[in-house]
């Protein structure tokens, strides 16, 4: 007389739940317009030396690099400017501060430059705002920038300096000369 | 500042001497002509400071602002990195130890000898952060260049490279939290990655890893990548990595060239740079590597990897070679593999094909497996992007060149891109279908897309997570009481409980057969369920539920139900306790009250047919069949003889109306056990019951169905 019952369901019907972390790393990718926004200078020219020192607070070593403008995209500037990026060496001790950039004496480069509270003019967003010009007149730097809304520049990677020099004066045409 | 005498002054370099490539790109600085491999001199007992201004609420006179939400832990956050990077340690043989986290007024002084956790709090700060949009933190590390006695006054050696502080700071323009509020930084993301570089590492050259340069979404683990890192540099006993070395070439030497090694069996994934002469060297765990090469110029480029600039320039183009294709040994469909063994060596010479790529780094993201247009809004994404092992999932590619002409490949434990699936989605994103088998650790996997004979590499762009179980309740079937009862089918609420839905299955699961006696099974799927560390019979599984059957032979007592989903981290729940009868009806119906789960005679099913079609109401003096569970104490591990429980008298009641528990067919009173967790008990309904809906109370010694807290009727009528 004994039947085994059908199972007649489960209370709870099952759904699928993707967690996922809400988290974060310590550099920002910026998006050609926050670049270009955030800097007060984009210049072009030679890295002519370089020096390190430290800051008037004596608290970081700063390396200095001198650039010889050869132009002009955003701001003013005079012949030359001094880029400074934080860490160096300096009466016998070294210091490394994760993301600073870095330069060369001898390299052409082309430059989106940020003033910092301290006065020092530093590469923007870090090294996102530093790109190597070869020979041929391209640029080289970063892949890509964030996305947003405020354009479709992707990348200044592989354009020539006219065409950086372009995108440059329209955003600033757009947004002003900002900082 | 405090410096040995005994320590040379040197000046920075201006000839680029770059140093010897290593595997995970640990830090090493050249000076006086020298390259040094900088460590923490510190790392086995590791000692931070948190300052007393990083708090839940923290604001800062620089930026005006809260830096941390008011519903913050951060010194939590900050002591689960250091735990992350300490159980990674332990586990890689490395020795590498965080230290408690200890209180302090202090800031950031980079000549103190204290590795301080602070907000930056002056113009300086801001300055060397990059100012208010700048990096979200930082960290600053001094080290020593010269032999002898540590500046520290500790009386220790120090050699040239050993990091004497390092100090992390945050961006006082950035809002922090640990609660996931949104448009925050996660502290402890953002310190697991920051600690990293405290131990003298640098960015990874894979999308996935902790060290990857940019925001991400995945940063609070430490992968493969710098678990080898972790050892080669801090070696708690020496032999228990090996080395694979190798050149790179293409027309020449591949110049600063990113090598991956991946092993498909372990889920490991480590990256590493070729020097200037082409020429590697990784050390990674034993195991069996394919490996390819490809250009330094994709999503991480030589100006993240700042060791390589910090005193001696940039790269410029001329050193890097970047002309060729990501290559494998081997090919991309049949990479050969590299058997590596614990302090052993193997060779891997690459050669590149050289030309340009036509295609360059799209952006990328994760929607629905099979789905259109709902990968768009990921697109900004970067880092590796993040996906739960044992589901499939469509990853989204859009710019750089891709089209409908591009295939896309998977290189990862077990991941395979499903036939067919890639395609051009309605958003016009390209788009496959990775299938992602179960595991149990964070491991990362890499894309390869492919457009003719151009390729991109996603490396470590998939960063594969394991489910995390959690359990939110645990109650008998169709109850909501707090007691189980050996023998009874109880249910697991939660979520991630299980990657797929359905029942036990003989052909499947009964592994021992299904004669009586022989095991139900303890496994579904991977999912296992241990009370009081019992192994139980699982029954069925979802993701949201599982039903096991509780064990026999427990005590009476607090009961410890552990959830396990393929043999990850399990989920605990500590509530209910074993008694001696905890029963409830077996039901059905879309809401309270339910319908008791009952037969007719003829086995039809009782019910009022206008909310069950099919079913019929009891009819006055009939026999029917009732289904509960718990009753009494009873096997619960194997398959049974349906057998009677004549020690357990019943009695059930329709109302304030009794019924008459019915013999079965050996004669006796009893329930029956019919199967594992499944009691039958036969009543008839007095003749002169009236119609109506009764609310069915059945009671056994120790406990009753009243209790159970689930309302359930008997309709009867005509």
């Amino acid at each position: 007389m004994f039947r085994t019952l059908r199972r007649v369901g489960l209370l709870a019907a099952p759904c699928l739940i993707l967690l996922q972390l809400a988290l974060a790393s310590d550099l920002p990718r910026l998006s050609f317009a926050e670049m270009t926004d955030n800097s007060e200078l984009v210049v072009a020219g030679n890295v002519t030396r370089t020096w390190a020192d430290w800051d008037p607070d004596h608290k970081y070593i700063w390396t200095h690099y001198e650039l010889a403008v050869s132009a002009a995209y955003k701001g003013s500037s005079g012949q030359t400017v001094d880029i400074a990026e934080p860490g160096g060496e300096r009466d016998g001790m070294g210091m490394i501060v994760s993301g600073a950039a870095g330069y060369r004496v001898g390299e052409s480069v082309l430059v989106f430059l940020s003033r910092m509270p301290n006065g020092y003019l530093r590469t923007s967003g870090l090294g996102q705002g530093k790109y190597l010009v070869d020979p041929g007149g391209r640029v080289h730097g970063q892949a890509n920038f964030k996305t947003d809304a405020a354009g479709a520049v992707t990348t200044l990677d592989g354009m020539s300096v006219g065409q950086v020099r372009q995108l440059v004066s329209a955003r600033v045409r757009t947004n002003g000369v900002g900082k | 500042m405090i410096i040995a005498a005994t320590f040379k002054r040197v000046l920075v370099l201006a000839s680029v001497i770059l140093p010897c490539a290593l595997g995970y790109n640990g830090e090493s600085v050249t000076s006086a002509g020298q390259t040094f491999q900088v460590t923490h001199g510190g790392a086995a007992s590791l000692q931070f400071y948190l300052n007393n201004l990083v708090v839940a609420g923290a604001q800062s006179s620089l930026s005006g602002t809260t830096v941390i939400t008011s519903g913050s832990n951060p010194a939590a956050a900050v002591e689960a990195a250091m735990a992350t990077w300490n159980s990674a340690a332990s586990a890689n043989n490395a020795n590498i130890n965080f230290l408690p986290l200890q209180p302090t007024t202090v800031l950031h002084n980079s000549s103190d000898c204290q590795n301080v956790i602070s907000i930056a709090s002056s113009a300086a700060d801001l300055s060397a952060l990059g100012g208010a949009t700048g990096v979200i933190a930082f960290t600053v590390s001094s080290y020593v260049l010269g032999s002898g006695l540590s500046p520290c006054g500790n009386g220790a050696s120090v050699t040239p490279g050993q990091i004497i502080d390092s100090d992390i700071l945050l961006n006082p323009y950035r809002a922090f939290s640990t609660d996931g509020t949104a448009n925050t930084f996660d502290v402890q993301a953002v310190l697991t990655h920051e600690l990293g570089h405290s131990l003298a590492l640098n960015h990874s050259t894979l999308l996935g890893t902790t060290m990857y340069p940019y925001s991400a979404t995945t940063q609070r683990y430490v992968t493969a990548d710098e678990k080898a890192f972790a050892t080669a540099t801090y070696p708690a006993s020496p032999g228990t990595l090996g080395t694979i070395s190798g050149t790179i070439t293409g027309s020449g030497p591949v110049a600063f060239g990113v090598v991956t090694l991946i092993d498909q069996s372990a889920g490991r994934t480590i990256g590493g740079l070729t020097a200037a002469d082409g020429t590697f060297s990784i050390q990674a765990p034993a195991g069996s590597y394919i490996a390819y090469a490809e250009p330094f110029n994709s999503y991480v480029g030589p100006l993240n990897i700042y060791s390589l600039t910090s005193s001696t320039g940039s790269l410029i183009p001329a050193q890097v070679t970047t002309a060729f294709e990501p290559t494998f040994l081997g090919t991309a469909a049949n990479p050969t593999v590299v058997p590596l063994t614990a302090g052993g060596t193997a060779t891997v010479n690459i050669t590149v094909s050289t030309g340009a790529s036509a295609l360059t780094a799209p952006t990328y993201g994760i929607g629905a497996a099979g789905g259109s247009g709902d990968i768009k809004s990921f697109l900004s994404f970067t880092g590796g992007a993040p996906v739960t092992a044992g589901r499939s999932f469509d990853m989204g590619f859009s710019g750089g060149g891709v089209d409908a002409t591009t295939s896309v490949l998977a290189f990862g434990r077990g991941i395979t891109v499903k036939a067919g699936s890639t395609k051009v989605d309605s958003a016009g994103v390209l788009r496959a279908t990775l299938v992602i088998p179960a595991q149990t650790d964070i491991t990362l996997a890499t894309i390869w897309l492919v457009k003719g004979t151009s390729i991109l590499s996603l490396s470590g762009g998939l960063l594969v997570e394991p489910v995390a179980p959690t359990v939110n309740n645990i109650l008998p079937l169709y109850s909501s009481g707090t007691a189980m009862t050996s023998g009874q089918y109880v249910s697991v609420y939660g979520t991630n409980l299980s990657n797929t839905t359905r029942t036990w299955n003989a052909n499947l699961d009964f592994t021992g057969g299904t004669a009586a006696g022989n095991p139900l099974p303890t496994a579904l799927d991977g999912i296992t369920v241990t009370v009081n560390s019992v192994p139980a019979a699982v029954f069925s599984i979802s993701p949201t539920q599982v039903n096991f059957v509780v064990p026999s032979g427990l005590s009476s007592g607090a009961a410890t139900v552990v959830v396990a989903n393929a043999g990850s981290a399990a989920a605990t729940f500590t509530t209910d306790s074993i008694a001696q009868a905890s029963p409830s009806f077996f039901v059905y119906g879309p809401a309270s009250p339910y319908y008791v789960a009952a037969y007719h005679a003829n086995y039809t099913l009782v019910g009022d047919p206008a909310v069950q079609p099919g079913s019929t109401k009891a009819v006055p003096g009939e026999e029917i069949f009732l289904y509960a569970t718990g009753l009494a104490p009873a096997p619960g591990a194997s398959i049974i003889t349906p057998s009677e429980f004549s020690q357990t008298p019943v009695t059930v009641t329709a109302g304030s109306t009794p019924l008459t528990v019915v013999a079965g067919s050996d004669g006796k009173l009893a329930p029956y056990l019919i199967e594992a967790g499944l009691f039958q008990v036969n009543v008839a309904l007095p003749a002169t019951i009236a119609s109506g809906n009764y609310s069915l109370t059945m009671t056994v010694p120790g406990g009753s169905t009243s209790t159970s807290g689930i309302s359930v009727i008997l309709p009867v009528g005509p």
